[in-house]
């Protein structure tokens, strides 16, 4: 029974998908790596990924970075699934915990890019529905924010203040217990 | 102009330089934004432009992160994030308050009754607005013994709940009653004392348990009933070690006892010592309830169980070892090898499936003691393990041993040489040196080679 759960994973690896970015570059990735997406996950489950699946609101620049997230968070999510199950490696924790700093550095350095990609590549996790790679973008932003004065906050993301000084006013008695 | 810029700009606006391209993200994604921040400065992000005006509102994650103050000053402020986010449902809801820390400007910087009911108000609160994780963490110095009875020990009622988090709380007998707790998944205690009247813990759908430098009861064991739990945790635990019923489900448990464990004897004995009036032998326990731990833990696939020498709850259960019918993967240090018995060939007669079983001989913290304790002339134990000397081992799976240390030294060779007694072929014995690996594996097998002369 077990060699026959591995022979199902290793054809599901194999089954391959075609994603075609809104430039029309087309990328070629496992199944594993293309169901880190919700949204890709249903359309594989209703059969309509034959012939590639079109993603209009991604540029084949974005479409590349999720890739390559997905890749790499693939195997993780792979690993995990291992470990819970029958890890082979009795010292599994120190297995699991190099691991994890090993995505945790992954990431760290996935997140360095300059701000318009960071907000396309928001974009695209939430339209292709990759709630690891929300968490971790949105994170960023929440971040680059945290003990900032809304002056500063403003001058950082281009955020013009269009609210009359009586608005303000108004707000600050509102939310007075948010600002004690 | 910008009152009348529409909030979905296209994709040539946004990109444009200097665009506002924060302000132009749909709200779901917004909200998702202020939830990694700390709740009151997601309320003054308000502030920022009428675009981010009362944003916070739909917010489903409440973070609330003090240190240097008592919970009870941000009363204001929680009461109203919970009454003004109670239009929704939440998703998630963190309390983490630490108190003692130095940087504190206030002369009495002590846990109070009243912030005891703030807390306990608000946690009642996220639980009626269907929260799914929650986590309680309360930083204290140990002196501060006031009672943080979580919930007021009321029992926890909700349909929502999945995953807990308590630190430094302390729970009793209704707050650690889950049974009106169907949702709930995953409980992880740090630092928590149960106390007092406490019989049980119960969960029906618990599947991930951790207790992690817990403090149980010292007079007596408590109960734990988990029967759907996937995974266990329970390490630098004190007091006396629960009883565990049987978890069919059970995959994984790791199990670490270091020296604050009650269930030793001071004695130095490793199991049930000559001294008949030694209370930590047989003051609590004297053996009539069968299995503490193994019993429970006996459906298991992968087990570590790691214990400093001197703890002798994993040998005391030996006596009425389990068959482990589905374990393939056993991790083992010190304690295994001490006194006359071989704790080994016991689990070994009882594990038909197991794979791999590794013996850390120099875990941290844990084997500190241990060469002493093996040099020391032990008082000969009364305890007898559920072990047939008879009856041959079959290993037929067994396909690694692996013994790690840190010098391979003649006790090394000792052990190794008692599991090959036990029937288990040489080739499959493997030794590694922590610091020089390569070194180690020649001497095992020039050693062998000379021992078999």
């Amino acid at each position: 029974m077990a060699s026959a759960g591995s022979g199902d994973e290793k054809a599901a690896a194999a089954a391959m998908i075609t994603l075609i970015s809104s430039d029309n570059e087309k990328f070629e990735v496992t199944e594993a790596t293309a169901t880190l997406s919700q949204t890709i996950r249903h359309m594989i489950e209703d059969g309509c990924t034959d012939g590639g699946v079109p993603l209009p609101n991604v540029t084949s620049k974005i479409l590349a970075r999720v890739i390559e997230y997905c890749k790499k968070h693939a195997t993780a999510a792979a690993g995990e699934e291992g470990s819970s199950s029958s890890f082979s490696d009795a010292a599994f924790l120190e297995v699991d915990r190099a691991f994890l700093e090993e995505l945790e550095e992954f990431d760290d350095a996935f997140l360095e890019v300059d701000r318009a990609t960071l907000f396309d590549l928001i974009l695209a996790a939430n339209y292709l529905d990759i709630k690891g790679l929300l968490n971790l973008t949105c994170q960023k932003v929440a971040d680059s924010v945290k003990g900032k004065t809304p002056e500063q906050i403003r001058e950082m993301y281009n955020i013009v203040n269009d609210l009359t000084p009586e608005e303000e006013a108004e707000i600050r008695r509102e939310t007075q217990w948010a600002f004690e | 102009m910008l009152d009348g810029m529409p909030q979905n700009m296209t994709a040539a606006e946004a990109q444009a330089d200097g665009a506002d391209r924060i302000s132009a993200l749909p709200d779901g994604i917004l909200r998702h934004v202020l939830e990694f921040l700390e709740a009151d400065e997601a309320v003054r992000t308000s502030l920022l432009a009428r675009r981010w005006n009362g944003l916070w509102r739909f917010m489903r994650t409440l973070r609330i992160t003090r240190s240097g103050t008592t919970i009870s000053s941000c009363r204001n402020l929680v009461d109203h994030l919970l009454n003004l986010c109670g239009h929704s449902t939440l998703d998630a809801c963190f309390f983490s308050f630490t108190y003692g820390d130095n940087v504190s400007l206030l002369k009495d910087d002590s846990l109070s009754k009243d912030d005891v009911n703030c807390l306990n108000r608000w946690t009642r609160y996220a639980l009626l607005q269907e929260v799914q994780l929650l986590s309680v963490d309360v930083q204290r110095p140990r002196e501060d013994t006031l009672l943080l009875s979580f919930l007021n020990n009321l029992r926890l009622v909700s349909q929502s709940l999945i995953k807990l988090q308590l630190v430094g709380v302390d729970l009793q007998s209704n707050s650690l009653d889950f049974s009106r707790c169907l949702a709930l998944k995953e409980l992880n205690l740090t630092k928590c004392d149960i106390i007092d009247d406490t019989d049980n813990i119960y969960s029906p759908s618990l599947a991930c348990l951790r207790f992690h430098e817990c403090g149980f009861l010292e007079e007596r064991r408590v109960r734990i009933s988990t029967p759907n739990l996937i995974s266990l945790e329970m390490t630098g635990c004190s007091g006396s070690t629960p009883i565990f019923e049987y978890m069919p489900a059970l995959v994984t448990a790791i199990v670490i006892f270091n020296h604050k464990s009650e269930d030793r004897c001071y004695n130095g004995d490793p199991g049930y010592c000559a001294d008949d009036s030694c209370a930590w032998c047989y003051g609590i326990d004297d053996g009539s309830a069968g299995c503490v731990l193994l019993g429970g833990l006996s459906a298991a696939t992968n087990l570590k169980l790691l214990s400093a020498p001197q703890v002798f709850l994993i040998r005391r259960d030996l006596r009425f070892c389990p068959t482990f019918s589905k374990l393939k993967t056993l991790l083992l240090n010190g304690w295994c090898v001490v006194g006359e018995q071989c704790a080994v060939a016991c689990i070994l007669q009882h594990s038909p499936v197991l794979e791999e079983l590794t013996i850390d001989l120099y875990t941290e913290q844990l084997d500190d003691e241990l060469p002493e304790i093996i040099n020391k002339q032990i008082v000969p134990s009364k305890a007898i393990y559920n072990y047939s000397m008879e009856q041959s081992l079959t290993m037929e799976n067994l396909n690694k041993v692996e013994v790690k240390c840190h010098e391979v030294n003649q006790w090394v060779f000792d052990v190794t040489r008692s599991l090959i007694t036990y029937g288990i072929p040489l080739h499959k014995i493997s030794i590694e040196q922590k610091s020089r690996p390569s070194e180690c594996l020649n001497f095992v097998c020039v050693g062998f080679r000379s021992s078999q002369n």
